[in-house]
């Protein structure tokens, strides 16, 4: 593969697939990932890790999903878009306060990024498409931390 | 029943080799079966770590083939011993585990 845009992908084996393992390896290789770190990728997905990776030179982000689908893998891109503040927060029934609350963030912030003053920088883009994805989890996660004393302790 | 190294034509895949993976295909009676591994000479013994195969259909490669196969790799390649180090199992018996080492010994008779 010659030309191409980087891309990053997150895959697995679900649970009852017969995974070909080369070929989701070549897949990988064929965009620009070295064949050893192609290879560690996918010997990762064997003992049930779900694998991130980032393909240098992606000609059609569908295609290497295609391929990887039919290779017996569970794969998706990975957006680092930032999701629509607005309506991820009418989607969670939240005022602009309870989601700066809910999920740690300045008011402030939350009113630039959804007027549009502001633009989240990569890493609140990616806590962003966490809240998307996983809104409750990723509230339980931010507010309780493993031993913390709360309810009913 | 394993196979005679007539029935076979062991072929390196140079677009998947790049060290130190190496991708060998060979063409078997049952069709194509690919092996990607990580080869290491050890003496006249070739140590092939991490090694995935793949294959017409899952369990097409029993432990009799397996033998004629090594045969024939360690022939063309001109070892005495060959030893499979293998990745994970994703299908087979007890996936998720690595399998035992297989070893090989050359018998040139065959």
């Amino acid at each position: 593969m010659t030309s191409g845009s980087p891309a990053a992908i997150i895959f697995k084996i679900p649970p009852t697939s017969l995974p070909k393992t080369i070929d989701a390896t070549m897949t990988l290789a064929r965009r620009g990932m070295s064949l050893l770190k192609a290879k560690r990728a996918v010997e990762a997905s064997m003992v049930g890790e779900t694998v991130c990776v980032a393909l240098p030179c992606v000609e059609d982000v569908a295609t290497v999903l295609r391929e990887l689908t039919a290779a017996g893998f569970e794969a998706a891109e990975t957006s680092v878009e930032a999701p629509d503040v607005r309506a991820l927060r009418a989607r969670l029934g939240l005022t602009r306060e309870a989601f700066a609350l809910r999920y740690g963030l300045e008011i402030e912030t939350v009113r630039n990024w959804e007027t549009g003053k502001r633009e989240p920088d990569r890493t609140a883009r990616s806590y962003l498409q966490a809240i998307a994805n996983r809104p409750d989890q990723v509230a339980q996660a931010y507010g309780f931390a493993e031993d913390s004393r709360g309810f009913g302790s | 029943m394993a196979w005679r190294p007539e029935d076979l034509a062991v072929s390196l895949v140079r677009d998947m080799t790049s060290h130190p993976v190496v991708t060998i295909s060979i063409a078997t009676p049952i069709g194509e079966l690919i092996f990607m591994g990580e080869p290491e000479p050890v003496g006249d013994t070739l140590m092939c770590r991490d090694v995935h195969v793949q294959g017409p259909g899952a369990n097409s490669l029993v432990v009799s083939a397996l033998i004629g196969l090594a045969q024939s790799v360690m022939r063309e390649l001109g070892y005495h011993g060959l030893v499979i180090m293998g990745a994970v199992r994703t299908t087979g018996a007890s996936p998720g585990t690595r399998p035992r080492d297989i070893r090989f010994t050359r018998r040139d008779h065959l």
